[in-house]
């Protein structure tokens, strides 16, 4: 009993102070990208001020939603089924991927719908629109996992991380590798993390009332993007694997911040922004999903190649 | 000696055009109107709101006329009365009438406008009425809300993510109350005038004291001419920039929304070093320009201009190159060249949907004679082609500022004369300029030394009336960008009934 | 369709701008220093071998301002000669446009560079004639 409840503590302590880290370096490094200093709140260079942030959001005392809550649940529940090292993960299931894939989908989903209300009156092809550009951005993420889990045969992530003992996966499946890193960057633009404050439609985009229901929906959209970008650590560079002397868990965590730097400079460089649900859906109909798919052609041909005619 | 020479022997065709026009007018509204006189650059016909019907009726019969658009309305109130200002312009925009009818109350006003929509189909924009019940409308959204229309309410009745109607409303626009022009000598207004457009305030003194010299017919120091050249072109690029950093930041484009508003900053710091203030600049007077510029300040100029030329080709290159910013703006709010003819807008609102017309290039407009530059235009009069037609001004403006500062004489700034000593015969008084919006007119009376009433009939105006028929049939989420790239500055809607 | 070189450009462009310094100024902390023909309080002029005011009161500036924020009260010597009295001037109504400045014929007064004049209640923003004369209000560099 006292084992479990101390894997659960390391993983939420884990989960919480990277999800701090992370928001602190996506307002602090977008500002400066833009030649702003960005906040300033406390002495040392504004470090508490994802601190200030969540801790006024739920001092103000409106009673959040049935959504909130919800989406706050399935954000923490979403990091229980992936390992973090060889032994710490809560729960242990053969086919732990299909599982945080699901999960990953319900999170999604409850984020887009629940966040888009405006206090003046729900606009509802609003929210059809944004839910359905919104996945259409996860689908080529998923196929690009599904030629993955194709050429490791396996759906354990220990294993996947086992596979990769001499070569990371990206070697084999490069293609895969940036179809799932845009569909990131696009979504990460489509969510909108770094713009609050800015004048503008965007700012009636949640529920009037700040309270606990901002703070939620704040932090689980955070949760979705870091959750996205580490199982493509995990899956395409390697996991928790040594290099030479360096320790597996120091290893994840330079490979885990390297990937989410250059996730929040490329969101940067995108430049303008495409929630306009018209070029989100060609975007992801003419670029992305064509090429996950041409990605997952030619695992199949390989697949079949190596199986039936017996060869490599 | 050869300067000004083309200004002393030939006519401007304008004024002959008026001449004609004023002895035409009297023939057929002399019995209608109360009196018929000339004002500024426009003729001026004072009649009662009873006598409307039939003077509309007189001057869609007279051949000479060919008045078929309407341009502004305003509402002036002088001292317990209300007067409705209704300027009436020709499709080729070089002739012009302004009516002033009395009226009294609310629904006067909203029967005048009936009269006016029979022949005139823009008119009931102007000053559109909401409808009683309360259930059409769904959403509202107050000002401060969005970029671009900081004082207007919205209100929208949405049906599946495309607007239905639209009403706008324009009562929180308030500047200045209708008290601030009693007891107060011509000289001592001067200081409140700049205040009329936050954005570029230099053109509402510009105006104002350019519609005092006309009718005292005072000639300027050639080199207060140029300063005031200078001066406003250079207001022009930062109200350009200004505009476009506010189109990027709505799109998303921050890395080229913040690197506008640095240039900016470098173009606001000289206009600091000119006139000593950002947005009030205080500079103008009658007569001529408050400081005389030195030679090193002149220097300055031409080398910012140059920097500023180098990094405005990045900049440029940002926005057009990024394939979103494009495809989200082709096509969108589309103005046709009827549609701008028949609501009466100006400046690049006009310019991006076809005719050709800028105030500048008027014979006898300042010194813009002597100074050569081309005026960009577009075709299409989408949003996309508007920012087109900004880029192309300030290109043009650095032009003009650079052969302003090279050619600029010497000599004295400003010809003093002492205001307080003048009396006035009560008259009336308007002038126009090229602002970066549209044309700013400001219309107001005069009388033994203290101004009685005034009035501006800026460009916003028919672009916000344009607004309330461009937004109907588009979905919810252009609304910012379409009220953005019309460029509607609050500070001109007042009104005063 | 997506323009890739601008992108590429894009993204160092972000990158660098990271190392460069930003171009914000932290108000209260760090100040710049305020452009020349600034407009700040007014400040009488004084003479530099008796250091009395160089004004005679001869109310030119309070029939010019235009909000009536200057009042003056001026008293004759035995000599005849007149000099200032009071010199009151209500930073309230003021609009800062430097007319009473080009209206005075002695030019005796000016305005200064010193703008922190907030205050917390409006009958401290009355500045009589002894706050009007402070040396420092003509100095760029201190108000920094």
């Amino acid at each position: 009993m006292l084992f479990i409840l101390k894997k659960i503590a390391y993983v939420l302590a884990v989960v919480l102070l990277n999800t701090y880290i992370c928001a602190y370096l996506g307002a602090k490094l977008s500002a400066r990208m833009e030649l702003r200093r960005g906040y300033r709140l406390t002495r040392i260079g504004g470090i508490g001020f994802p601190a200030v942030r969540a801790l006024s959001c739920l001092s103000k005392g409106s009673a959040a939603g049935f959504w909130s809550y919800m989406v706050f649940i399935f954000s923490i529940i979403i990091w229980g089924v992936v390992p973090f090292t060889a032994e710490l993960i809560l729960m242990d299931m053969g086919a732990n991927l299909l599982v945080a894939l699901i999960l990953l989908l319900i999170t999604v989903a409850l984020n887009v719908t629940g966040a888009e209300g405006t206090g003046y009156g729900i606009v509802e092809g609003r929210i059809i629109r944004k839910t359905v550009s919104v996945l259409s951005l996860t689908i080529p993420y998923y196929i690009s996992i599904a030629s993955l889990v194709l050429a490791g045969r396996t759906l354990n992530l220990k294993e996947m991380v086992d596979f990769q003992r001499d070569y990371w996966n990206i070697v084999y499946q490069p293609l895969g590798f940036v179809t799932a890193i845009f569909s990131v960057i696009m979504i990460l633009k489509v969510l909108g993390l770094n713009r609050e404050g800015k004048q503008g439609l965007s700012g009636i985009n949640r529920r009037e009332g700040p309270g606990p229901a901002v703070a939620f929906f704040r932090f689980s959209g955070y949760s979705v993007v870091l959750f996205m970008t580490y199982l493509i650590t995990i899956l395409y560079l390697g996991g928790y694997k040594n290099l030479y002397f360096v320790r597996g868990d120091v290893m994840l965590g330079i490979k885990f911040y390297v990937l989410f730097i250059f996730i929040l400079f490329a969101e940067k460089a995108l430049g303008s922004s495409m929630t306009e649900a018209g070029i989100l859906m060609r975007v992801s109909g003419k670029f992305l999903i064509p090429m996950s798919i041409i990605n997952l052609a030619i695992t199949l041909g390989f697949f079949i190649y190596r199986n039936i005619y017996g060869f490599i | 000696m050869f300067e000004d020479i083309d200004k002393k022997i030939y006519s401007n065709p304008r004024d002959i055009y008026m001449e004609r026009l004023d002895k035409n007018l009297r023939q057929f509204l002399e019995s209608e109107a109360a009196s018929i006189s000339r004002a500024g650059k426009d003729i001026l016909v004072e009649l009662d709101s009873a006598g409307l019907e039939r003077v509309l009726s007189r001057l869609g019969d007279n051949p000479e006329l060919a008045v078929d658009n309407l341009k502004n309305f305003k509402t002036l109130k002088r001292s317990g009365e209300s007067f409705l200002l209704a300027e009436l312009v020709a499709a080729e925009y070089d002739r012009s009438i302004i009516l002033k009818i009395s009226f009294a109350g609310r629904k006067a006003l909203q029967d005048m406008m009936g009269i006016f929509r029979k022949s005139f189909g823009s008119a009931e924009d102007f000053y559109p009425l909401k409808p009683a019940g309360e259930e059409v409308y769904n959403l509202r959204i107050p000002g401060m809300m969005l970029y671009g229309c900081h004082s207007l309410d919205i209100d929208l009745s949405i049906e599946d993510d495309t607007i239905k109607t639209v009403h706008i409303d324009r009562s929180p626009a308030k500047v200045l109350g209708p008290s601030v022009f009693e007891g107060l000598e011509i000289g001592q207004l001067i200081s409140y005038m700049g205040r009329f457009d936050y954005n570029a305030g230099i053109f509402s003194e510009l105006a104002f004291c350019m519609g005092i010299e006309e009718m005292l017919q005072l000639e300027i120091p050639r080199r207060a001419e140029y300063l005031r050249v200078i001066v406003s072109e250079l207001f022009r690029i930062t109200s350009h920039l200004g505009n476009l950093g506010g189109i990027a930041e709505i799109l998303g484009h921050d890395i080229a929304a913040n690197m506008i508003m640095i240039e900016r900053e470098n173009l606001l710091g000289i206009i600091e070093l000119v006139t000593g203030a950002r947005v009030i600049p205080n500079f103008i007077r009658i007569g001529g320009v408050r400081y005389r510029v030195g030679s090193d300040i002149i220097k300055k100029i031409k080398r910012t201009g140059n920097d500023f030329q180098k990094t405005f080709g990045k900049i440029e290159r940002l926005l057009n190159n990024d394939f979103a910013l494009v495809e989200r703006l082709r096509g969108l709010g589309t103005i046709d060249r009827e549609t701008a003819g028949r609501y009466g807008l100006t400046g690049p609102n006009l310019r991006a949907s076809g005719p050709r017309y800028d105030l500048r290039k008027e014979p006898g407009h300042s010194i813009y004679m002597d100074i050569h530059f081309t005026v960009p235009y577009a075709r299409g009069g989408s949003c996309l082609d508007r920012m087109a037609v900004k880029m192309s001004e300030i290109y043009q403006s650095l032009r003009i500022i650079k052969q302003a500062a090279e050619n600029i004489p010497a000599g004295p700034a400003i010809k003093r004369i002492n205001l307080s000593h003048l009396d006035f015969k009560p008259a009336f008084f308007t002038s126009s300029v090229e602002c970066p919006h549209g044309i700013f007119k400001v219309f107001g009376e005069v009388e033994e030394n203290r101004l009685k009433s005034f009035a501006v009939l800026g460009p916003s105006g028919p672009a916000l009336a344009a607004a309330g028929r461009l937004l109907e049939g588009n979905s919810f989420e252009d609304i910012e960008i379409i009220m953005a790239s019309l460029d509607i500055s609050s500070g001109e809607l007042l009104d005063y009934a | 369709m997506i323009n890739m070189l601008q992108l590429i450009k894009n993204f160092f462009t972000g990158l660098g701008n990271i190392f460069r310094k930003p171009r914000t100024v932290v108000y209260p902390r760090e100040k710049i220093i305020i452009p020349e023909k600034s407009r700040g309080m007014l400040h009488l002029k004084l003479d530099l071998d008796s250091l009395d005011v160089l004004c005679n009161g001869c109310g030119t500036c309070v029939s010019i301002c235009p909000e009536g924020a200057i009042k003056i009260k001026k008293k004759t010597l035995e000599e005849g000669k007149q000099v200032l009295d009071r010199f009151r001037l209500d930073l309230g109504r003021c609009i800062f446009c430097g007319k009473c400045v080009e209206a005075c014929e002695l030019e005796a007064i000016g305005l200064s560079y010193r703008y922190q004049n907030a205050d917390n209640h409006r009958k401290d923003l009355v500045m009589e004639k002894a706050d009007l004369i402070r040396p420092s209000g003509t100095i760029r560099g201190f108000w920094k």
